[in-house]
């Protein structure tokens, strides 16, 4: 959770994604291919769980015990799981979270899951991919860009910044499409507060690989002690006031972990990448370590 | 109820009330979004209700703005006040003279009939017998138009020269400079009289005799000046009839008078009535204004001298009266004096409010540092 403190500033329900941006983006895309580009000559390939075996990697607590290299722990007494590659071509899917807490935090999440969905659309494009892009419209409905080539980087950029965080969308409407059926990897943006892990762990199937990251506001992750505060949802119009003294914080860093940690667990048991980033932190790194 | 000298200075109250507004401002909880509110509900309710206890203003600020509240009020001079209703303040002279009477309203009355014909706003009767205030009432009592028992002093009334008092009396020594006067006689009828004359005229001739002295205590008890000549009187005793004079004895009830006694010339134009006829002449008669005595020397009383006094008192008031009224509802009446200002009794709060103020912001001082 380390990055850049919270820039001060009101809450936008609007993405921004200025000039700034785009030029970090376009220094972003040189280094996804360079780390793409291995020292064996191939290129273009991006690891991710696809089909082309890679080596493997210590077992963690809780993950699926399909890709553990049983004959490895036979010699070795240690679990090792096997690590594969994405193959060139690879079908990703971003899920973008726009309801209306993703307006929360400065730069509001919904700015910083925009910024990570044209990362990895992006990466995914320089890596031979296909990214789409999925996410309520402004009327509500569900509405897609897909991003082919680099070409069509400016499209989608325009789709994003026309997002706009409203209402109580729900990402288990996205979780419906028919989009879905045909992705290899769906990557899940969003602060995850209105889905449960399964709803979104039965999205991953024999090779279909499921990342979720949740976008946290600073103040949620690590509010400050305060004599009082009064908690707004914008989604529901609920209020809750509070005086953050060091025992209520306390109180509320165990809730809130322990919501965090169903979520690893239980995307652990299951293979799958479960991260939690706070909105003002940078980009690229996390954008690497999602299409790694 | 309170009232306020400055009404204008009211407007100051806004600043303690900008000042509470500013300090809950800065105290209010702010509003802050977040999507984690769910989280924040599975905060144990013990630890959330422990913290959220309500803000409650230091004693400092409410210190200050209780010390500026008051000082506002202090400023806009805030008094008690009984009523908002303006109204007279009636100072009502229940001394014997104001009960004179010869056989119609006493004096008291017709000032208290006067000052109703002329004053439509409310009033509030008081009796002043020297210094002391003996009532207050919205209303004359009955028991006020008899002749008060007891020893009755003279108000004092400088002491009650106010705008919105109105005295009534026969005897209020000058005009007031700040209240209404409603005069029925007095030694200062010459200037309140609208004729502008006024006293009594005694005959030098009747000086130093049983009637002169007569009249003379009359004059005192009922307040009433002399005056030099008949021209500048309203009232005349005056030593008449034409000689020879001869020896007549007057029977009467109780008493008998003898001396010698000349003949008054019979009146043709202005009604008389004759008081004392003695043998068939009469010697002692009166008219409007004007009582002639035929009686020379100093006649013999016989009998009971204070019935006769009586007697001949009661005649001078009866003259007294037939002389100025009508047209005037009482004699020497006048009213005068500024126009009626709420008059109640008031208590100003100014110097409490300001002690107040200064006290409650010495405290807050305390209390910050």
């Amino acid at each position: 959770m380390d990055g850049r403190l919270e820039r001060p500033g009101a809450d936008s329900a609007r993405v921004v994604l200025g000039p700034a941006f785009c030029a970090r983006l376009e220094r972003f895309a040189a280094i996804a291919r360079a780390r793409g580009t291995r020292d064996d000559g191939r290129s273009g390939l991006m690891p991710g769980q696809g089909v082309e075996f890679e080596g493997h990697r210590p077992y963690r607590d809780g993950e699926d015990l399909r890709d553990l290299d049983w004959e490895l722990l036979a010699r070795l007494g240690r679990p090792w799981m096997r690590v594969r590659r994405a193959e060139r071509g690879e079908r990703s899917l971003l899920a973008l979270d726009t309801s209306a807490s993703m307006s929360v935090g400065a730069p509001s999440k919904l700015e910083h899951a925009c910024e990570l969905a044209a990362a990895v659309a992006l990466a995914t494009v320089g890596s031979g991919g296909r990214a789409e892009v999925v996410a309520h419209g402004t009327e509500g409905r569900v509405e897609c860009c897909a991003l082919r080539t680099r070409r069509d980087l400016p499209s989608l950029l325009e789709f994003l910044r026309s997002r706009i965080a409203r209402g109580e969308r729900s990402l288990r409407e996205l979780f419906a499409l028919p989009q879905l059926a045909r992705a290899s990897r769906v990557v899940v943006l969003g602060d995850l507060m209105d889905v449960e892990p399964a709803q979104v762990l039965a999205l991953a199937r024999r090779g279909c690989r499921v990342t979720v990251t949740a976008v946290l506001a600073r103040r949620e992750l690590a509010p400050r002690a305060s004599e009082g505060i009064e908690w707004f949802d914008p989604e529901r119009g609920d209020t809750l006031a509070l005086a953050l003294d060091s025992g209520v914080l306390s109180a509320y860093g165990r809730a809130l972990e322990g919501r965090l940690e169903l979520w690893r667990s239980a995307f652990a048991r299951r293979g799958q990448a479960f991260r939690v980033t706070p909105s003002d932190a940078e980009f690229e790194a996390l954008a690497l370590e999602l299409v790694r | 109820m309170i009232a306020f000298d400055r009404p204008w200075a009211l407007v100051s109250l806004a600043v303690p009330l900008v000042v509470m507004l500013a300090a809950l401002q800065a105290r209010r909880a702010p509003r802050v979004s977040t999507g984690t509110l769910m989280v924040w509900r599975q905060v144990p309710a013990t630890a959330a209700r422990a913290s959220a206890r309500r803000w409650t203003p230091p004693w400092s600020l409410l210190l200050l703005v209780g010390a500026l509240c008051a000082g506002c009020l202090a400023l806009a001079g805030a008094r008690a006040s009984a009523r908002a209703e303006p109204r007279w303040m009636v100072l009502v002279d229940r001394s014997p003279s104001m009960y004179a009477s010869s056989s119609g309203p006493t004096a008291l009355e017709r000032a208290l009939d006067a000052l109703e014909a002329r004053v439509s706003l409310p009033r509030e009767y008081r009796a002043v017998s020297g210094e002391f205030l003996s009532a207050a009432v919205d209303a004359v009592p009955e028991d006020w138009l008899a002749r008060p028992h007891g020893d009755w002093e003279e108000p004092d009334w400088q002491r009650w020269d106010e705008p919105g008092v109105v005295w009534i009396t026969d005897r209020a020594r000058g005009k007031p400079a700040h209240a209404g006067l409603l005069a029925v006689g007095g030694e200062d009828g010459a200037s309140l009289h609208p004729t502008g004359r006024a006293g009594v005229y005694i005959d030098a001739r009747l000086q130093g005799t049983l009637f002169g002295d007569l009249a003379l205590s009359w004059c005192a008890a009922r307040g009433l000046a002399l005056a030099a000549s008949t021209d500048e009187a309203l009232f005349s005793l005056r030593s008449a009839g034409a000689e020879p004079a001869r020896s007549v004895r007057c029977e009467q009830r109780g008493w008998a008078l003898e001396g010698h006694a000349r003949s008054l010339p019979p009146l043709h134009d202005e009604p008389s009535a004759d008081w004392l006829v003695c043998d068939g002449q009469s010697v002692v008669r009166a008219r409007p204004g004007v009582v002639e005595v035929a009686l020379d020397g100093a006649p013999q009383l016989v009998g009971d001298d204070l019935e006769f006094a009586l007697a001949f008192s009661r005649r001078l008031d009866r003259a007294w009266v037939e002389r100025v009224d009508p047209p005037c509802s009482g004699p020497g009446e006048h009213l005068s004096g500024t126009p009626p200002s709420p008059h109640a009794p008031e208590r100003s709060y100014a110097p409490w409010l300001a002690t107040l103020a200064a006290a409650f912001g010495a405290l807050a001082l305390a209390v910050r540092s």
